[in-house]
């Protein structure tokens, strides 16, 4: 915009000159509605208000100011809700208590290994989920929700629970490593079409009867978990995060 | 009425029907161990009786899992303050529930009866009694982990309760895996199932006085309402354990030999164990051709005899033919024969070399060398054009071997042929360890 | 006000902690009306809850009734950006991207669901933070919201230990902690005493810049703050007006023991008749 109304003009507008035209008038609040330096132009020419100093003056601005609450329990909330917190917790006690099985059984198959992939699945559930998380629907209509705060959210149920299952599976973490993330982005992808907690049930239950019971019944590690099935992994995760990406405003709403 | 209310709108149908598709999706969807051996689930009554409990292993924490989900419905709904104002005692209250539970989850395990007796029907006729043992204990044992699913589900009431009670179920049925421990779960250990062995009769009541403990203390924590209640809730389940932990640690072997199985029912010259005693009709003829072809050799045998070969196993005299069916002579699962060539290969062989129980100490050499030493003599006696293996692929390249040895045999004049073959019968009577090199 | 003449004023103390205004705010609106609405169709469910509704809401304070089912917290939620439209078209401030609405929208569901340990001052700071205001501005804007709604005293104490009524004026003071355009509250008097009502009713007058939409059963309370009517009845608008004509509609034939109450019961039942 090469036009900017003059000093003189922008008194006259303020001041309700007379002998301002009434099409200049007009003009110059038309380009105040859309120019923010002649706005600000407007407000210099404004000169201290009495009625500002005498509020200014009331306003008892001595007092000592409350001491600053504690910020890191609130900054911690921004990563994990409260309502994540029981989840993440049970999940953790649950692969300690697969470790421990390990520990006095003598089987050849690790329960550690066998429930390492799915171990992130209730985590991200309670993440963004209408039933667990108490506080969905306001958060939902924030405008931080989203592809976002859900992958915040994911981020640390990810960086609670991998190093925990490094520690109590026995074997080297390519095995149940990329599944472990083709879980995680595979529920938030099902959850778009059919709610998160019911995509999480679902895979839950559908890794405990395809892969899990096969094991345990037939007493042999699972194929699936074997190195030469990560290009399947790989494949699935790049599926799942491409299904992700194209659905983001699915998060910005209600969960199903 | 509300037993019927119950059952349409509880976890029952869901728990009932779930049983049923996931026991068979396991049966049916794997290869598994419940297909093989001796006793296959849907061949045998034993099978059928002991099977279902090996899949225990994977369905009792869920079992668990679903009624500990059951028991939280009360609590996340907010009727408890409810339902406290009325006048009903709370057992009274609860009977409805458990009841539906309990018929949904029996109804799922008769289906799964049913669908298999009526295959095994057809199939098998012996019915050893201790089945109905093994049957009750399953029963008691599902009801057992219902009631006390319910019940750690009304005592802990968070939406955690169901996975973390249903993992500590799995983890505990992993550590117990080896050793007594096992009994005090409804698992069964698979390597235990054979038609010739049943259940010992004192695991058995054990068992079953262990979960019926477990029933009554799982009863006692859906009806308790203060926490003293539910501290004499955990009385059954205390007086259980002390009854039967010592019985328990105090078993050697859980199962113990069924003389019933092992009975021979003989059509004259050709003897099978009363287990087996469908099978007859099918190895009759091949079992008398092999013994025509056999005659020429001396002491040449005169009859077939399925034998059950245990600890310190060793062949029989040399005019019986030994016949393992659904194991092989060391007591592992094999697989039956049916088709009449395989059954008469089989049999020579077992006359020409019979085997004796091995426990893998000799190694891969002497393996192979037994086998050629087998495959050649079995094909002198039948005429046959060369070495006479089941299946010449699963060898690879140590069929050249089989070949080479085929070779070396045929430039040998008639008569040496069949010195050496009866050397090596002899051998192979007693147990010696290089039979190939007798042949050689 | 410029930017430069706020912080000039602010050398005046060292503690206080003054609002800058930005040229954004001050702003004239390029926008007739916050809400518009045109053949808005929501389903909740299986049902179409909200079946062409035409909205056209500026600022104010808008009651929005109607009988139980006739879709007000679909059409709230789908104001609220919660829920997608099934059809028609909605436009929020002007046709601004959903998280610009959403900057600037204040929201507080029927069934508020908060969490039990947060304190309320916590959980105002973690919504103003979910609602992108700046870092620095979030504990004044927290305050200001507490103390705006009368829970001063009690900011420091845990949701838990908070009477219903406290916890969903907690709930008001998230939804105005950032000053919205958009103020949307869905049964915001569920719980509150007759004096709590009042102050409720008082602060919505006080709030002249905002386009507010509140849904609520009681009818007093839409006759006493709202300027504007909207009635609802089986996902269509049936009435929209002052809420005088709502009142002068009913005759002492309906139901109802006042003019308000006559005149909603004279509405719903003709839109029933249709």
């Amino acid at each position: 915009m090469t036009w900017h109304a003059s000093p003189s003009l922008l008194r006259g507008y303020r001041t309700k000159d007379p002998t301002l035209r009434a099409d200049a008038v007009w003009a110059v609040e038309v380009h105040l509605e859309t120019c923010a330096d002649c706005r600000a132009g407007l407000a210099a020419e404004v000169g201290p208000d009495p009625l500002l100093d005498q509020v200014w003056a009331a306003l008892d601005l001595d007092h000592e100011p409350a001491p600053a609450p504690r910020r890191r329990w609130r900054w911690l909330a921004t990563w994990a809700t409260p309502a994540m917190v029981p989840w993440l917790a049970t999940t953790a006690l649950v692969t300690v208590i697969a470790f421990l099985a390990d520990l006095v059984g003598s089987t050849s198959v690790s329960l550690a290994l066998l429930l390492a992939p799915i171990t992130p699945v209730a985590g991200v559930a309670a993440a963004w989920a209408r039933g667990i998380d108490p506080a969905h629907e306001i958060v939902a209509a924030t405008p931080r929700a989203g592809l976002y705060l859900i992958l915040r959210r994911t981020l640390a149920v990810l960086v609670v629970l991998i190093p925990l299952l490094a520690l109590t599976t026995w074997t080297s973490p390519v095995r149940w490593l990329l599944p472990c993330l083709v879980f995680t982005v595979a529920t938030l992808a099902l959850g778009g079409f059919v709610g998160v907690r019911r995509a999480a049930a679902g895979l839950l239950a559908a890794w405990s009867v395809f892969v899990v019971a096969p094991s345990l019944l037939i007493a042999s590690p699972p194929a699936v978990l074997e190195p030469s099935a990560l290009v399947g992994w790989a494949a699935a995760l790049l599926l799942c995060a491409t299904v992700v990406r194209l659905r983001a405003d699915v998060y910005m709403r209600l969960d199903r | 009425m509300i037993l019927r209310t119950e059952l349409r709108r509880s976890a029952a149908p869901v728990v009932g029907v779930g049983f049923v598709v996931v026991t068979f999706a396991l049966i049916y969807g794997l290869s598994g161990p419940w297909h093989k051996g001796t006793a296959p689930w849907n061949e045998q009554w034993t099978g059928l009786a002991q099977w279902p409990r090996s899949l225990m292993m994977f369905l009792w924490p869920l079992v668990l899992g679903a009624g500990a989900w059951q028991g939280l419905r009360d609590k996340r709904s907010h009727v408890t303050e409810l339902l406290g104002t009325t006048p009903r005692p709370s057992w009274r209250r609860a009977l409805p529930l458990v009841g539906a539970m309990l018929l949904a989850m029996f109804a799922g395990y008769l289906v799964v009866l049913v669908v298999g007796g009526v295959q095994v029907a057809a199939h098998a006729s012996y019915f050893p009694t201790a089945s109905f043992a093994v049957v009750g204990v399953m029963v008691l044992a599902l009801a057992g982990s219902v009631l006390l699913g319910v019940g750690l589900g009304r005592l802990v009431p968070s939406p955690l309760t169901p996975p973390v009670v249903a993992i500590l179920a799995l983890a505990v049925q992993i550590a117990a895996q080896n050793g007594w421990p096992l009994l005090l779960t409804p698992a069964f250990n698979g390597l235990d199932i054979t038609v010739f062995t049943t259940v010992a009769p004192a695991v058995s009541l054990s068992q079953t006085v262990w979960f019926l403990g477990i029933g009554a203390t799982g009863f006692g924590l859906v009806v308790a309402v203060r926490a003293r209640h539910r501290l004499v809730a955990l009385l059954p389940v205390a007086v259980a354990a002390g009854v039967t932990l010592p019985a328990l640690s105090g078993v050697d072997s859980v199962v113990v030999a069924d003389p019933g199985s092992r009975e021979l029912l003989c059509d004259k010259d050709v003897c099978v164990t009363r287990a087996h005693e469908s099978y007859l009709t099918t190895v009759r003829a091949p079992a008398r051709s092999a013994l025509t072809l056999l005659r020429n050799l001396p002491d040449a045998p005169t009859s077939v005899v399925e034998i059950v070969p245990d600890e310190g196993y060793r062949p029989p005299p040399a005019n019986v033919v030994p016949m393992f069916v659904g194991l092989d002579a060391s007591g592992y699962p094999d697989s039956f024969l049916t088709q009449p060539a395989d059954i008469e290969r089989e049999l020579v062989g077992n006359a020409v070399v019979p085997e004796c129980r091995r426990d893998g100490s000799d190694g891969w050499e002497a393996y192979v060398g037994n086998a050629v030493a087998r495959a050649v003599a079995v094909g002198w006696a039948t005429g046959a054009a060369g070495p006479v293996v089941d299946d010449p692929s699963s060898w690879g390249d140590e069929y050249d071997r089989f070949e080479r040895a085929w070779a070396a045999f045929t430039t040998l004049p008639a008569n040496e042929q069949r010195d050496r073959v009866i050397a090596l019968r002899a051998a192979a009577h007693d147990c010696q360890h290089n039979l190939l090199s007798i042949l050689a | 006000m410029t930017k430069a003449m706020t912080t000039a004023m602010t050398n005046k103390g060292d503690n206080s902690m003054p609002r800058v205004v930005t040229d954004a705010e001050v702003a004239p609106a390029t926008y007739p009306f916050e809400i518009e609405a045109t053949g808005l169709r929501v389903r909740a469910g299986r049902r179409m809850a909200v079946d062409g509704v035409d909205l056209a809401l500026t600022t104010g304070v808008h009651g929005l009734l109607g009988p139980n089912g006739a879709g007000k917290t679909t059409l709230i939620r789908a104001l609220a950006t919660v829920l997608r439209p099934a059809g028609g078209e909605l436009e929020l401030l002007g046709g601004a991207g959903t998280r610009e609405i959403r900057r600037r929208l204040g929201y507080l569901p029927q069934e508020f669901g908060f969490y039990r340990r947060f304190t309320v001052r916590e959980f105002v700071e973690y919504m103003a933070w979910l609602k992108e205001l700046p870092t620095a501005d979030v504990p004044g804007a927290a305050q200001r919201a507490i103390e705006r709604i009368g829970l001063a005293d009690r900011a420091d104490d845990k949701l838990k230990t908070l009477s219903g009524g406290m916890v969903r004026r907690a709930g008001i003071a998230q939804a105005i902690v950032n000053d919205p355009a958009v103020l949307l509250l869905d049964e915001p008097t569920a719980g509150l005493d007759p004096a709590q009502r009042m102050q409720f009713r008082e602060l919505l007058r006080g709030m002249t810049d905002t386009c507010v939409v509140v849904s609520t059963h009681l009818v007093e309370d839409v006759a006493a703050a709202c300027t504007d009517v909207v009635l609802l009845d089986a996902g269509r608008v049936v009435f929209q007006g002052a809420a005088r004509e709502l009142a002068a509609a009913g005759t002492d034939a309906d139901a109802g023991d006042s003019p308000m109450e006559r005149g909603y019961s004279a509405i719903v039942a003709m839109g029933g008749a249709r």
